[in-house]
């Protein structure tokens, strides 16, 4: 009687270990199952990690750590709440059999939808995280600024001297950042190009988007495709229905999303039309109130120099002059019309705001004091180009073409301390950087320091960089 | 398990609303242009002298064109319309004036037309990419459109020379240009290509910028040639007739200068008789100051230059200046700096051994001369031009003169024009608000009724005053010309809203009627014709081949298709979709394979031979002749035998030419759509 228990329990294991070796599917079916244990530990990891990563270095000491945007925490959640649904909804079915439900579909349902959130968030991020949007657009801007080919890269082997490392006409940054461009035209499909930025998608995004969205997406895509092949596997009739129910799922989901996105940016054009138009007419006051108002449906389009611009101009003619927005109008205004002393006063007075700066703000005053320094390096003004570049640093120390410019400067000032300084923090900052075009502004970086080294007369120093600038 | 398939349909009432509301708003899209939204198009045709010309050497690929002329008084107005088989650049006295240069086919119609010249279609690129093997690409057809320039600013008293310069895809590139120049002595002289024109392929005995100059001669130049190639007369432009050709005369209207306010407007009602409105109208404005105009309150497009920095929205903040870049250089001049100066110290002569031509002596200039360009701190690299571009050396307006058609925005009985002027110095004590008041000039043709004796009133002033009038513009007070196109047209908003109007009244007629679902086929064949239509015009929205599409011949003739095809739907009872659908599979399978051989075979012989399918050929056209795959004497090429005997065949049954050779491959390609 002792034994019998055992007995069965061995004969039913052989029989189960049998069984399951003597599968003719046996190894579609393994890979499949390790696939998806892959599929939920990537989903698992995705949790953990960062769905957006702006570099950083820290103002205090300078360490490199990235940033993450508000709206990942929101995501999680809501991919958590949807898995939690989901292993409730399955753990009913298996214990309730009655219900109406087939824990496959459910399943695929809950996985579906993760996907569709994960897909969903660069959208969420551009339209409403205006701090880290903006932020993503003026990095992204400025390491397009250094390797496009009207570059400081590609001019830099045109017009510079090779022996001293002089130069002329280091690119300063465009006279507009934006984190799209406003929907002022057309949203039809001749605006493809713009679709994809205002989806999320543009070049800030896939320069900075963090391995959690990533494992996410493929973690849920996984999943999906995994679920599919066990009821393809499994009844081929059950598969396609599930794969009609799926695709309607989620072409409902897009849809509404499109309609919702769509709703928003032809809102906001109208708005931006009715803005002109009183603009147009002279009532500022309204032009004002509407330009908020479009600010408010897309927080990100705050960033747009061209809207900080109009909404300075419009704070100016209705005596607002104390806004940032206002005091950043005048500095360009007068820039623009040769007043560069009492721009250069205004601009010393709006730093002494500090933290009280709203960032959109700080952000478009450190993008003009950088065009100021990059001027000074131009006219060989090497020493207040410095001052600005330090001055800009402390305020912004991730501004990573004042970083090169810096080195650049020094190397102009034969100072190989911070020559080294800005150097190694270039390196650091483009830890955060995915494209590969970046090697171009690394290899510079590293020569701009084997100049210094020559100077200094540290042979050995100075040909490791340079081999370092050539790749080797 | 048991899979209801009906739940994934929508139900027929649903779906007899829904392609029926589509079958409406398509049809309104179409009808009232929607589907093109574009600027009207009008149609130009060259007089009787004006004939295409091109030089004399049947093989280059480019040619030079000038036009001498004395004028024995300072000019009036003048203007020159002209087009080109492929790019061509307009030069008058040295000065570039326009150009639409030949770039690459691939890249969307007109894109290499300048500010000065006028785009037919206002919508973005779409693709604009640089394609790879782009001679596959047909080039647009530039020699339909007439692009049109302002020369008053350029030509003078005395010797002048009009110049073009043309290339083309093509040997023997023509050009066929016309206009008018009308001197202040009342003289008028009418501009034309004949063979009066000197003509040679590339600027014979000058060089590149000196041969658009009037003081070099070009007596041993050619004559132009007229060419037999091209015979069009009839040209589109989106430019309303008479804007160009009419001198402009009228008075400044001046703004109170004692007034602080940003803005000052200025109203002129008027009045137009209904036959007056079937011609074109234009109008335009000249203004030292950033500007709206309104006309009859709808708002012209004046914000679009690229320049500003609001995508050309509601900006006050820019300036659309056209001299801007002139005005306030940004950086300060790069050469003042305290760079160490770098001698090359050997060269003791200061000769510069790489340059060309004259000025073989060191140029830079001595302290205090007035530096023109960038400086070569070596002293010994090569300059390539060592003169100044002349458009430097030309005084700069600091005007803008743009021009507006006007035709869609009147009506019979009164109208009015508003403008108003910005002055965004206004109300600045701390920096100097200019000595001169602000002020425009405005002239325009509505048929026959000239709009340049517009009573203008002030409308800030209370009670309303007549504006000040100022001064009349003197000839050399007119900048150039630039054309800025009529009001976009916009989707309306009505439209929006009638989407769901219509889809609900739909809804709830299908319900209440049981018949109306019959309806559901033919408006579902209309729509989708109609959205077929549409997807046609979107493919063909960066080549010239859209001109087509702007015709009224094109909505209507979908239309009219639509309409045929929904008819035949429900008249014929052979053709039910349900019958079609049994059949469906393999209609629409050998549809797509039809489509896709046409596809891949379109012109395949347009396609050099690559180098490796020049080996190829080789061992192809040697099996179809000795059976042997010899690329040279004793060696075979062993590559891929299957496919080069397969190849051979085609060869044997279709002789030695570059169709057989490849129709193969196109087969293959074509059957891949099975996969």
């Amino acid at each position: 009687m002792n034994d019998e228990p055992t007995t069965t329990t061995t004969k039913s294991e052989s029989g189960f270990v049998r069984r399951f070796f003597s599968q003719t599917d046996l190894l579609p079916k393994t890979v499949n199952l390790l696939f998806a244990f892959i599929a939920l530990a990537l989903i698992a990891l995705s949790f953990l990690r960062p769905w957006y990563a702006l570099p950083q270095l820290s103002p205090e000491d300078g360490h490199y750590f990235t940033c993450d945007t508000f709206l990942t925490f929101p995501f999680k959640i809501a991919q958590l709440l949807l898995y939690t649904l989901g292993i409730i909804g399955l753990l009913g079915i298996l214990l309730f059999k009655k219900l109406p439900y087939s824990a496959g579909l459910l399943l695929l349902r809950f996985a579906g939808l993760a996907l569709f959130v994960t897909l969903i968030f660069p959208t969420f991020l551009i339209l409403f995280d205006s701090d880290s949007s903006g932020d993503g657009a003026w990095l992204q801007q400025q390491h397009d600024t250094m390797t496009w080919l009207g570059g400081d890269i590609y001019r830099a082997h045109s017009e510079r001297s090779i022996e001293s490392g002089t130069g002329v006409n280091a690119q300063d940054p465009p006279e507009r950042l934006a984190v799209f461009r406003p929907p002022t035209a057309s949203l039809g499909l001749d605006r493809l190009n713009d679709w994809i930025w205002w989806l999320g998608y543009g070049p800030a995004w896939t320069q900075f988007a963090g391995k959690g969205w990533f494992f996410s997406s493929i973690g849920n895509g996984l999943l999906s495709i995994c679920l599919f092949g066990y009821y393809w596997r499994k009844h081929i009739p059950t598969a396609r229905f599930y794969l009609r129910k799926i695709i309607l799922q989620q072409a409902v989901c897009f849809s509404l999303f499109f309609a919702l996105v769509f709703s928003l940016y032809a809102i906001t054009r109208s708005t931006l039309r009715d803005a002109e138009d009183a603009t147009a007419h002279g009532h500022y006051d309204k032009a004002y109130q509407h330009l908020n108002r479009a600010n408010n449906f897309i927080p990100s389009l705050r960033n747009d120099s061209g809207i900080i611009r109009q909404l300075g101009y419009f704070q100016w003619q209705l005596n607002q002059k104390e806004a940032p927005e206002c005091q950043l109008y005048q500095i360009f205004w007068l820039d623009l019309n040769g007043y560069h002393d009492r721009a250069g006063t205004l601009m010393d007075k709006l730093y002494t705001q500090g933290k009280e700066l709203p960032r959109h703000c700080a952000r478009e005053l450190a993008r003009h004091q950088l065009r100021v320094a990059i001027n000074d390096i131009n006219s060989a003004k090497t020493t207040p180009a410095l001052q600005h570049l330090s001055k800009l640093l402390h305020r912004e120390p991730n501004c990573l073409q004042a970083h090169f410019h810096t080195q650049f400067a020094n190397l102009q000032s034969d100072n190989l301390q911070q020559n080294r300084q800005a150097h190694a923090q270039v390196l650091t900052l483009y830890e955060g950087y995915k494209s590969k075009n970046k090697r171009g502004v690394i290899a510079t970086s590293y020569w701009l320091l084997a100049q210094a080294e020559t100077k200094a007369g540290n042979a050995d120093a100075a040909r490791e960089a340079r081999l370092k600038s050539k790749g080797q | 398990m048991q899979i209801k398939k009906s739940s994934l349909r929508l139900n027929r009432k649903t779906s007899t609303a829904f392609w029926l509301t589509c079958a409406v708003m398509l049809s309104w899209w179409f009808f009232t242009g929607q589907s093109s939204r574009d600027i009207k198009i009008y149609s130009y045709e060259a007089p009787e002298k004006a004939q295409w010309i091109t030089s004399h050497d049947p093989a280059p690929h480019t040619a030079c064109f000038r036009k001498d002329l004395e004028l024995l008084s300072e000019v009036r107005h003048a203007h020159l319309s002209i087009t080109a088989q492929g790019g061509f650049e307009l030069i008058v006295n040295g000065n570039p004036v326009g150009a639409q240069t030949l770039w690459r086919p691939t890249r969307h119609f007109q894109n290499g037309l300048t500010e000065s010249g006028q785009r037919l279609s206002e919508v973005e690129p779409i693709i604009n990419y640089n394609f790879p093997r782009e001679h596959q690409w047909a080039g647009h057809q530039n020699e339909k459109v007439l692009i049109h320039f302002d020369l008053s600013p350029y030509l003078k008293g005395g010797e002048n020379s009009i110049c073009i310069e043309t290339e083309a895809r093509k040997p023997l590139p023509a050009v066929i240009a016309f206009g008018s120049v009308t001197l202040k002595n009342g003289a008028n002289i009418s501009l034309q290509t004949d063979t009066s024109w000197a003509a040679e392929p590339v600027p014979k005995g000058l060089r590149q910028a000196d041969w658009p100059l009037p003081e070099n001669s070009v007596l041993t130049w050619n004559r132009a040639v007229i060419s037999n190639e091209v015979s069009r007369r009839k040209f589109i432009s989106s430019v309303p007739p008479s804007l160009y050709e009419s001198p402009k005369k009228n008075r400044w209207v001046i703004a109170d200068k004692s007034k602080k306010e940003t803005g000052q407007t200025f109203r002129a009602p008027f009045s137009l008789e209904e036959k007056n409105l079937n011609s074109s109208a234009w109008l335009s404005l000249v203004s030292h100051s950033n500007y709206w105009i309104w006309v009859n309150n709808k708002r012209l497009g004046v914000n679009r230059s690229k320049k500003r920095g609001y995508n050309g929205g509601p900006d006050e903040t820019g300036d659309f200046f056209g001299g801007y870049r002139y005005k306030d250089p940004r950086h300060g001049d790069p050469t003042e700096n305290d760079f160490k100066r770098f001698e090359n110290t050997l060269n003791r002569t200061r000769e510069r051994p790489n340059q060309t031509g004259a000025d073989l002596l060191d140029d830079r200039p001595e302290p205090g001369e007035p530096k023109g360009r960038l400086q070569d701190p070596y002293g010994f690299y090569e300059e390539p031009q060592a003169a100044l571009p002349h458009t430097l050396l030309r005084q700069q307006a600091s005007a803008e003169h743009h021009g507006y058609d006007i035709s869609e925005l009147l009506h019979a009985g009164d109208n009015e024009i508003r403008v108003r002027l910005i002055d965004d110095r206004a109300g600045r004590s701390d920096t100097y608000s200019g000595s001169q008041p602000l002020k425009f000039a405005l002239f325009g043709q509505v048929g026959s009724t000239n709009l340049n004796q517009l009573e203008w009133q002030d409308l800030d002033q209370q009670p309303l005053k007549t504006a000040i009038r100022g001064k009349a513009l003197a000839p050399d007070e007119l900048p150039p010309l630039r054309y800025k196109g009529g009001v976009s047209k916009t989707i309306p908003k009505l439209f929006w809203g009638a989407i769901p109007l219509s889809f609900l009244g739909l809804l709830i007629l299908s319900n209440l009627w049981q018949a109306f679902s019959r309806f559901r086929n033919p408006a579902l064949i209309f729509s989708l014709t109609l959205l077929l239509g549409l997807l046609l015009r979107l493919c063909f929205q960066e080549r010239s081949e859209i001109i087509f599409t702007h015709q009224k011949l094109w909505h209507y003739g979908w239309i009219i298709l639509a309409t045929f095809l929904a008819l035949t739907q429900s008249l014929m009872p052979t053709l039910k979709l349900k019958k079609l659908k049994k059949k469906g599979t393999f209609i629409t399978l050998g549809f797509l394979l039809l489509l896709t051989f046409i596809l891949r075979a379109w012109e395949v012989h347009y396609q050099p031979i690559d180098d490796d399918e020049y080996a190829s050929i080789q061992a192809v056209l040697s099996i179809a002749e000795t059976g042997k795959p010899t690329i040279a004497q004793d060696i075979w090429y062993s590559r891929s035998p299957a496919y080069h005997y397969i190849c051979a065949i085609f060869v044997k049954i279709f002789g030695p030419n570059i169709w057989a050779l490849r129709l193969y491959s196109v087969l293959l390609a074509s059957s891949s759509l099975f996969y």
